[in-house]
């Protein structure tokens, strides 16, 4: 028996492999014995077997569409600690686009939730609001700033 | 008459496929444009021919007005179809298109400007005897006097862009307090989306639904309704959800809200397909809210509950045709429903989501529609609206669409990009919506009842399991000659690690 991880969704999964064939794998999740079936997978497609029911699988690299519901599965980091371990202080743009707004100054206070600054993208305004209370350090853009996806706007102490 | 041999679309993605689409049926010839961004996306190979609009803004390409016309005449189109959007409702476009002897697939553009500027059409719409929500649409645009017209109206307000479209520039206003930050961002958002931040006031009802009837009339005084659909589910005052007939509408309802849509369309002599926008209150009162005077996102609704085909009707009246039925011909048979599947991720505000599409996916099921504009392997950018597709499925029964439509999206995956395919089925199967509470506000209404559930234990299982089996299958190809040893399979898979 083998204790594995896998990032499902980005929530950390840990299972037990008691055994396992070419067309079957047993294991234990969250204290519960499953034993799921491979009942066929070609050109993509797979279909597995749970308690006599037939569950197709689409399926791309990490992504699964099972029985209907998406994941993505991929391997935990190997230098990431258990769970989640966001720096809450730093706040990114979720996408690329255009600075509309700043609403803050370097140096104010802000509560958690105070919109910070307004972002356009798709055509729509987005806000982009702080993560946790605390203190304004750095503001990286100002109006008219175009910015990239995922990078950081505001540094919050 | 004259018989339209070679369309333009002057339009691209999943209007412009299903442009081609009925063209290709009616044996006529198609033209596409495309922006040098969008090299690999459907629209720019489908037509039978195909031109390139350069790169740059908007105003640059798809806006272009004089290009358009320019490669339509250059290429021998003797129609431009606009699609929605774009130019589909500039009034300079169609008088320039017509000016240069070509058909523009639409209304005239006196129809186009009076239904266009939200403040005119509500004076005709009155003449015409049909209601419409209490408001301001005045010129004077100072903030003191907007503040005092939106207390005469009574809060909540809702304040909107009067050039407007797809909810940008509008903002509901709780209380005067409100008002002024608002005001600033509506102005704001118009400004950018419209070239224009002239503003209208109006009464917010509190629990309206969407409500709006088709239209299509001829130049021989024909002026028919093709029954309602209901689009109250919305996000970001952006549609969801879209169904025909609506759950709300009576036969008597029914009768009085086509009855007013087709005063408007004889009112203004209307040509083409057209959509009037009604705002339905819980009394059974209702109220004109704008005309979209071009083919809607949702038409694929109506056309499978009457079986009829809207482009091919904008066509034949374009070219002068008579509708070839009467009002009684045409019924609303069964129930169809339409998704809108959006890139983006209905669990965090909605926020658009770019990427590269892996597999869409498609359907087996009968009578389920797919519109898209994308195919397997197109990067979703954000230059361009978040929609990737529509799903549409129709039953015998509400209820019967709404379950044929959730068990589609199963297989209709868009794998690879942040969708709102989950979401899209938490509606669907959700009570509320089953039992017809459609409200515009159901979004925000449900929000709780419609955040994703925490996974089962048997979800989780069937996930581990299918990375089990995928690493496994991949392994195995990989490794191939005679094996040596035993091999545990989780030691191939590069990455799962062992605790």
């Amino acid at each position: 028996m083998s204790k594995k991880q896998l990032l499902i969704d980005d929530e950390l999964v840990e299972f037990e492999v008691v055994d396992e064939s070419a067309s079957f794998v047993l294991f234990n999740v969250e204290g519960v014995e499953y034993k799921v079936h491979l009942s066929s997978l070609q050109d993509g497609k797979m279909v597995l077997n749970l308690n006599g029911r037939n569950r197709p699988v689409i399926l791309v690299d990490e992504n699964y569409v099972v029985d209907g519901k998406e994941f993505t599965v991929t391997a935990p980091k190997r230098n990431r600690s258990k769970g989640r371990s966001h720096d809450l202080g730093q706040m990114k743009s979720p996408m690329p686009g255009k600075i509309l707004k700043v609403l803050v100054k370097e140096g104010q206070e802000v509560e958690a939730g105070t919109p910070i600054l307004v972002m356009e993208a798709m055509k729509m305004e987005h806000t982009i609001k702080a993560s946790k209370a605390g203190k304004i350090e750095k503001i990286h853009y100002k109006e008219g700033d175009q910015v990239a996806g995922g990078v950081e706007l505001v540094k919050l102490c | 008459m004259k018989k339209i041999k070679k369309i333009l679309i002057a339009n691209r993605g999943e209007i412009a496929l299903r442009v081609i689409q009925t063209a290709r049926e009616l044996g006529i010839k198609t033209v596409t444009l495309f922006t040098d961004e969008e090299k690999g996306l459907p629209h720019c190979t489908a037509g039978d021919e195909s031109f390139s609009l350069g790169s740059g803004a908007l105003k640059d390409t798809y806006l272009n007005q004089d290009k358009i016309v320019a490669i339509a005449k250059a290429c021998g189109a003797d129609a431009i179809h606009p699609g929605y959007g774009f130019l589909s409702e500039k009034s300079s476009f169609a008088k320039l298109v017509t000016s240069h002897g070509l058909i523009f697939i639409g209304p005239s553009p006196e129809s186009i400007d009076l239904m266009g500027d939200k403040k005119t059409s509500k004076i005709k719409i009155q003449e015409l005897g049909v209601p419409s929500i209490p408001g301001y649409h005045g010129e004077n645009q100072d903030l003191s006097h907007l503040k005092k017209e939106a207390k005469r109206i009574g809060y909540p307000v809702l304040v909107k862009a009067s050039a407007g479209g797809g909810g940008k520039g509008m903002r509901i206003v709780e209380k005067e307090e409100e008002f002024e930050a608002a005001l600033e961002g509506a102005k704001r958002e118009a400004l950018n989306a419209f070239g224009d931040d002239t503003v209208l006031l109006e009464k917010y009802i509190t629990s309206p639904r969407h409500i709006e009837i088709q239209v299509m009339s001829d130049s021989h005084g024909n002026h028919l309704h093709l029954f309602e659909r209901e689009c109250s589910i919305q996000r970001r005052y952006q549609k969801v959800v879209e169904e025909s007939p609506s759950p709300a509408v009576s036969p008597e309802l029914r009768t009085k809200m086509t009855e007013a849509a087709l005063k408007i369309t004889r009112g203004i002599n209307y040509l083409g397909a057209g959509t009037i926008e009604l705002i339905l209150d819980t009394d059974g009162q209702f109220y004109f809210l704008e005309m979209n005077t071009r083919l809607q996102v949702e038409h694929p609704v109506t056309e499978m509950v009457t079986g009829l085909d809207l482009v091919a009707l904008q066509i034949l009246v374009a070219e002068g045709g008579k509708l070839p039925f009467k009002q009684d011909d045409i019924k609303q048979k069964g129930h169809a429903i339409e998704v809108r599947l959006y890139a983006e991720d209905p669990d965090n505000n909605f926020l658009p989501s770019i990427g590269q599409i892996k597999l869409i996916g498609k359907t087996s099921l009968r009578n389920v529609r797919l519109d898209s504009g994308y195919v397997d392997g197109n990067d979703i950018s954000i230059s361009f609206d978040p929609m990737l597709a529509k799903l549409i499925a129709w039953g015998e029964t509400r209820d019967l669409a709404a379950d044929k439509l959730n068990e589609a999206l199963n297989d209709v995956v868009f794998l690879g990009v942040k969708t709102n395919r989950d979401y899209l089925k938490r509606i669907l199967t959700l009570s509320e919506y089953r039992q017809g509470m459609t409200f515009t506000h159901f979004v925000k209404t449900y929000e709780e009842k419609l955040k994703p559930g925490k996974k089962s234990g048997e979800e989780l299982a069937l996930a581990i399991a299918a990375a089990f089996f995928n690493k496994q299958g991949s392994s195995s190809v990989q490794t191939g000659g005679p094996a040596t040893v035993a091999r545990d399979p989780w030691l191939s898979l590069n990455g799962f690690r062992n605790s």
